[in-house]
């Protein structure tokens, strides 16, 4: 066992209310400057929707993440030699039309115009030239437009479905959609960092985050390429690529990330989770159906006295165990296990995890408004939103997977509804928590935890221990003196 | 535009005689030298007998495939040298090199007389028999070099992702892609 601590998440979906507080949140902190304009750390798309950039799933087009070969696992970018005789000519980007040309308008204009007949208007302009555009993208273009003929119907996870789906899908009464906001994933088996030739990027040790070295990196933009998310991004200004951080630095001093931070509808829970790198391998070998599971399992229990023993030996510090057994991603996707990675498929093993939402999927519309389906238990057959686009979503295709995390969702909801509305009997909540296998306690604890939490409980930061890591090297106090923020270069061209 | 074309064929024509009939000739001095033992001593098979150093160090001759590749390009090429400074010229600057850059080395270590004949009888034959590559052929090279380096970057851009989102819209638009 070589156990490790990861810092990881969980998004609820059914919670999310698509208003980007979350992306301008980050673009204010760490986006706001020439040459990453068009960066989205934290992006919310609408789905079923092509995203950002578009159709940042098909990774015929990509060539992101990994692929088995035989009996091992290869970067769909292909091979070491491929890489390297790629190396001046990398094939597989996508351009700046499929993230979007950023823009902004003369708003001096506005302003200033003379007096006149006409009311005065801001042009757009590119952000990149300065130059008059047309705008015919952004980074969340058909945002709400769910029926849309272009980006919604060319999702690739709507193109898997069958004919009849599709036409089920786009049928103007059961139009339905769901937000999907999006950052990096701190994979544990990160495609990005494989393929980088630099190695400018690394996993960092105490807590998964993964970042890249503005120092080392060389601009070859591999990890853009190999990242199966789209999730590490070209900066063009310093000639570096650059990703989501988690805030570290504000992890560091107790914060919560940013989009964390300020997310309105609170879907965000943050916690450790203690694995076993061992296992790494062994679990993105697995066939596509088992990898949720597998993902799973190499995930341990916090409160496991084997577990806690093998942790401390590795030199996990006490307190980080201690934040491990608070950890809300812990309850989400191991015990109550309603919580999936997002396109376990790719196999760089994601560390941030989705509750898939409910809502769209067994509402309905009655007399004009939506409302829950009475008949809880045959909608999953014909859900709204069909159940294997849900699974090419969540579970590699697996939909035993999903319609088990919805089963247990259900029970949640008519459980509550027993208490807080009362109209349904005790014997028709039994049968749902015997369908979703779930007990009355793990339901409220679940409702909870969805509902009912204060800041602390949902996002729950480990001590990072940087006094600690300091102290090897010189006294803390004398660091906080004389080091500053240590030394550092700005990121730029230096070759 | 006729008169241009004229001037052109004449201008080609005393190229081409001059090409036949160079204007060289041999000085007496250099008569005796050896361009062999010239040879030697040029490209430093055998040492100048003050020590300085083999003209090779800094002079290319690229009608003889002499320091061609780029290595001994300190100095200019001295292919046709001797059409350019003529015997006299020739015996005049072996004896006395005072450029810039030479001096510094030959000031003291002068050639011998021995030594300038058989280096200028080098120069001269050099001059005579060389071969400069000709245009036509070095056209023909950039040509086949030119081709080369485009027929690799087809093949290697052919599978290159020619950008995602403006095909599919436009597909959708025309019906030729894209769904629905
Ligand atoms: S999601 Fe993040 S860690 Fe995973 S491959 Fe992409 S950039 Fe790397
Ligand atoms: S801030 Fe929260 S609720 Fe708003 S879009 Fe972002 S994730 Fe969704």
């Amino acid at each position: 066992m070589n156990i490790r601590a990861q810092v990881s998440s969980v998004f609820h979906l059914d919670k999310c209310i698509g208003c980007h507080t979350c992306s301008i949140a980050c673009k204010n902190l760490w986006t706001d400057r020439k040459g990453v304009e068009y960066m989205w750390w934290n992006n919310v798309e609408t789905k079923p929707g092509t995203g950002y950039p578009t159709q940042w799933e098909n990774q015929e087009k990509y060539r992101g993440g990994w692929e088995k070969k035989g009996d091992r696992l290869q970067l769909r970018l292909g091979g070491r030699g491929g890489l390297l005789g790629n190396i001046f000519h990398n094939p597989r980007l996508p351009t700046m039309d499929d993230y979007y040309e950023p823009f902004t308008y003369r708003y001096g204009e506005l302003t200033s115009a003379p007096a006149g007949n006409d009311q005065p208007t801001a042009r757009p302009v590119s952000m990149i030239s300065g130059r008059p555009m047309k705008i015919e993208a952004g980074p969340n273009w058909d945002d709400d437009l769910s029926g849309s003929g272009i980006y919604a119907a060319n999702d690739p996870g709507v193109l898997q479905l069958s004919r009849e789906q599709r036409a089920q899908m786009f049928a103007v009464e059961r139009l339905v959609m769901l937000y999907l906001p999006r950052i990096c994933n701190h994979c544990l088996n990160a495609a990005c960092l494989a393929g980088c030739p630099s190695g400018a990027i690394y996993k960092r040790g105490e807590d998964g985050i993964v970042l890249i070295n503005q120092d080392k990196c060389r601009g070859w933009r591999m990890c853009v390429s190999a990242c199966p998310y789209k999730k590490t991004y070209y900066g063009w200004a310093t000639g570096k690529s650059e990703k989501c951080v988690l805030c570290y630095p504000r992890l560091e001093v107790g914060e919560a990330p940013a989009c964390f931070h300020s997310c309105v509808g609170r879907i965000r829970y943050l916690g450790v989770l203690l694995y076993d790198a061992d296992r790494i391998e062994a679990a993105a070998m697995q066939d596509d159906k088992d990898l949720v599971a597998a993902q799973r399992q190499i995930i341990l229990d916090p409160f496991d006295p084997q577990v806690l023993a093998a942790a401390g030996k590795a030199g996990i510090a006490e307190q980080v165990l201690e934040a491990a057994q608070r950890s809300p991603v812990y309850l989400f996707v191991k015990k109550w296990q309603i919580a999936l990675p997002l396109h376990p498929e790719f196999r760089t093993l994601p560390m941030l995890f989705y509750v898939p939402p409910l809502l769209p999927v067994v509402s309905e519309e009655h007399l004009g408004t939506q409302r829950l389906v009475d008949d809880y238990f045959t909608t999953l057959e014909n859900a709204r939103l069909p159940l294997q686009y849900l699974a090419g979503l969540f579970t590699g295709g697996n939909t035993e997977e999903i319609k088990a995390v919805y089963r247990k969702l259900m029970a949640v909801r008519i459980q509550r509804r027993r208490i807080t509305v009362g109209d349904l009997s005790e014997s028709e909540v039994a049968k749902a928590r015997e369908l979703g296998e779930v007990s009355a306690e793990q339901i409220e604890a679940i409702f909870r935890m969805t509902a009912l939490t204060s800041i602390r409980q949902r996002i729950v930061v480990p001590p990072m221990l940087r006094e600690q890591a300091i102290e090897a090297g010189m006294d803390p106090e004398r660091h906080k003196q004389e080091m500053g923020f240590g030394s550092r270069r700005s990121p730029k061209r230096r070759w | 535009m006729k008169n241009g074309w004229l001037r052109q064929v004449s201008l080609l024509l005393i190229c081409y005689l001059w090409f036949c009939f160079p204007p060289s000739a041999c000085a007496a001095d250099l008569v005796d030298g050896d361009p062999q033992r010239g040879k030697a001593l040029f490209a430093g098979t055998t040492s100048f007998a003050q020590g300085g150093a083999p003209c090779l160090a800094c002079h290319g001759i690229a009608g003889r495939g002499m320091g061609m590749a780029g290595g001994a390009s300190f100095g200019p090429d001295l292919t046709s040298i001797f059409d350019d400074y003529g015997a006299e010229g020739i015996v005049g600057t072996l004896d006395d090199l005072t450029f810039p850059s030479m001096e510094p080395i030959y000031a003291t270590r002068p050639l011998t007389a021995e030594e300038q004949a058989d280096v200028g009888a080098f120069l001269a034959k050099t001059a005579e028999e060389a071969q400069l590559p000709t245009v036509s052929r070095m056209t023909g090279h950039v040509a086949i070099g030119l081709a080369v380096i485009s027929a690799l970057l087809v093949v290697f851009g052919r599978g290159r992702l020619q950008g995602v989102r403006r095909p599919l819209v436009l597909g959708v638009r025309t019906g030729k892609g894209g769904r629905r």
